[in-house]
C-alpha cells in the first residue's frame, strides 16, 4: 500500500474492476430481476460513460477507472454474451451505445457474489524483509519498526479524518482499510517485543 | 522542554515495591492537543497518566500543569486541581451505581457547590450532547456498555476542564461504540480546546489523536519528534 507522505491512500488496489463493471451492468438492465442484488444505481442500460462515472463516484475516488478499461471490459463481456448492445444512439462524436445485461451476465454475477474471495496471507511481507535485512547488517531494527509505526498511524489518521466528514459508504470503504493497518501496527508490535529473539536466530 | 506546553513531565521514575513501572518518561502537552499515550500492556502507560495526572507522585521527576509543579502540591491542593481543571474517564466508565445518569453527570459541579438545579440543567445538556439525553434518569446498571462510557465522558466534560485524562476509554466496548465514545469525545475536547491524554493499546482509537507517544517498559519515545 502506498504511503508515501501527501499521498492520498489507494483503498482500491485489491477492488475487482471487471466485476464492479459486471454490477452496474446488472443494476442497467430493466428487464433483469434484481430482487436478490442490492438496489444502487439507475435501472436504465448504459453507456460506458455512465459505467466510468458510477464507478467512479462509489469505489474509485483514489482510483478512477480509465476509459480504456471501461470498453475494454464491456467488449470482453460482450464477446462472452454477458452483455449485449441494448442500443445505439448518435452523439457529438461517434454514436454511443448502450450496454444491457444477459441472463448469462446476472448468473455469472451470482456466481462470482458467491464465491468467497482467496485470503492473502501476506507471507512475503516487505516489511519483514526489511526487519531480517537491517538484522543482518547490522542496522538499528527497532528504529525502523517505529518510523513504520508512525508512517502507518499517519496515514490512520488520515483516514480517520476522511471517514468523520464521510457518508456510509465512505466510512465503510476507510474501516476496511483502518482495520487492515491496525493488523500491520499489531504485527509491528509483536516483532518489536521479539526483536532481540529474532536478531539471535539471524546471527546464528 | 518547550516552556509553552500546558503539560510536562519530565524524567519520571516510579516503582511499586521492587517493579519498577517508569524509568525515565518524559512527556509534554500542549493546550487543545489529543495525544495517544500507547504501548503494550504493562509497560507503564497507565503509571504515566497517573503521574501526569497527579493521582500518583512519581518516586523522582517533576510534573508541570500551567508552568505550576504539581509534584509538589499537597494531597489536598492536587485534588482541588483534579476536580478543577482536569476530567476523567476510564475504560469501565466509573460511574456511581446508586446515582441516576444525570446526577453522575452533575456530580463534579455539585462538589464545587453549583446548586442542583444549575448543575442538572448542565448535565442535560452534556448528556445530549453525547447523545445519551434519553437515558438521564436510568441508574448505570441500566443502561448499555456503551451509553455508560458516553455518559462518563459527559461527566468528564461537564466542568470544562483544560485537560481529558481518558485511560483506554473504549477498552471494555465493541468496534462501533467505541468509535462513537471516541468520536463524541474528541469532537467535543476540539470545541471546547481540552487537551486530551488518550491512554490505549489500540490504533484505531490512537488514530483520533494528533500524535502518539510510545512508552515502552517505562520509557517514552515522542513519535513524532523521532520520525521528523
Amino acid at each position: 500500500m502506498g504511503t508515501g507522505a501527501g499521498q492520498e491512500p489507494d483503498l482500491s488496489l485489491t477492488t475487482p474492476r471487471l466485476y464492479i463493471v459486471r454490477i452496474d451492468v446488472v443494476y442497467s438492465a430493466p428487464h433483469v430481476d434484481r430482487t436478490d442484488l442490492p438496489r444502487a444505481a439507475g435501472v436504465q442500460p448504459r453507456h460506458g460513460y455512465d459505467l466510468k462515472r458510477a464507478y467512479d463516484e462509489r469505489f474509485g475516488r483514489s482510483r478512477p477507472l480509465h476509459f480504456g478499461q471501461v470498453y475494454a471490459t464491456l467488449s470482453r463481456l460482450l464477446k462472452n454474451g454477458l452483455v449485449e448492445v441494448d442500443g445505439v444512439e448518435p452523439g457529438g462524436g461517434p454514436d454511443r451505445k448502450r450496454y444491457a445485461i444477459t441472463d448469462a451476465g446476472v448468473t455469472d454475477v451470482s456466481r462470482w457474489l458467491a464465491q468467497p474471495e482467496k485470503p492473502e496471507p501476506y507471507l512475503q511481507s516487505t516489511l519483514y524483509a526489511k526487519v531480517v535485512l537491517a538484522l543482518m547488517t547490522g542496522r538499528p531494527a527497532a528504529d525502523l519498526l517505529d518510523s513504520q509505526r508512525a508512517e502507518h498511524l499517519r496515514l490512520m489518521r488520515e483516514l480517520t479524518r476522511r471517514k468523520s466528514d464521510g457518508d456510509l459508504a465512505e466510512q465503510l470503504i476507510c474501516d476496511h482499510a483502518l482495520f487492515h493497518l491496525e493488523a500491520d501496527l499489531r504485527w509491528l508490535e509483536l516483532t518489536a517485543a521479539r526483536l532481540d529473539d529474532l536478531a539471535k536466530e539471524v546471527s546464528a | 522542554m518547550s516552556g509553552t506546553s500546558l503539560l510536562v513531565a519530565d524524567d519520571l521514575r516510579k516503582s511499586f515495591g521492587a517493579t519498577p513501572a517508569l524509568d525515565g518518561a518524559s512527556m509534554e502537552v500542549d493546550a487543545g492537543e489529543i495525544v495517544a499515550v500507547m504501548g503494550p500492556s504493562g509497560s507503564g502507560k497507565s503509571t504515566l497518566l497517573h503521574c501526569v495526572a497527579g493521582i500518583v507522585r512519581p518516586d523522582s521527576g517533576r510534573v508541570f500543569y500551567g508552568g505550576r509543579e504539581i509534584s509538589l502540591l499537597r494531597d489536598a491542593e492536587r485534588s482541588a486541581l483534579r476536580r478543577g481543571q482536569f476530567g476523567f474517564v476510564f475504560q469501565f466508565g466509573q460511574l456511581v451505581p446508586e446515582l441516576t445518569c444525570l446526577e453522575n453527570v452533575a456530580l463534579p459541579l455539585r462538589l464545587e457547590r453549583m446548586r442542583r438545579r444549575a448543575a442538572e440543567r448542565q448535565a442535560a445538556q452534556w448528556l445530549e450532547r453525547l447523545e445519551v439525553g434519553d437515558v438521564a434518569g436510568k441508574r448505570p446498571g441500566e443502561v448499555s456498555g456503551g451509553q455508560g462510557q458516553r455518559v462518563a465522558v459527559a461527566r468528564a466534560l461537564v466542568t470544562s476542564p483544560k485537560v481529558i485524562f481518558a485511560d483506554e476509554p473504549t477498552g471494555a466496548l465493541d468496534s462501533l461504540n467505541g468509535e462513537r465514545v471516541m468520536r463524541l469525545l474528541t469532537a467535543a475536547a476540539r470545541e471546547t480546546h481540552a487537551a486530551v491524554v488518550l491512554v490505549t493499546h489500540e490504533a484505531r482509537v490512537a488514530a483520533y489523536s494528533d500524535r502518539e507517544i510510545v512508552v515502552r517498559d517505562g520509557r517514552t519515545r515522542d513519535m513524532a519528534r523521532a520520525v521528523s
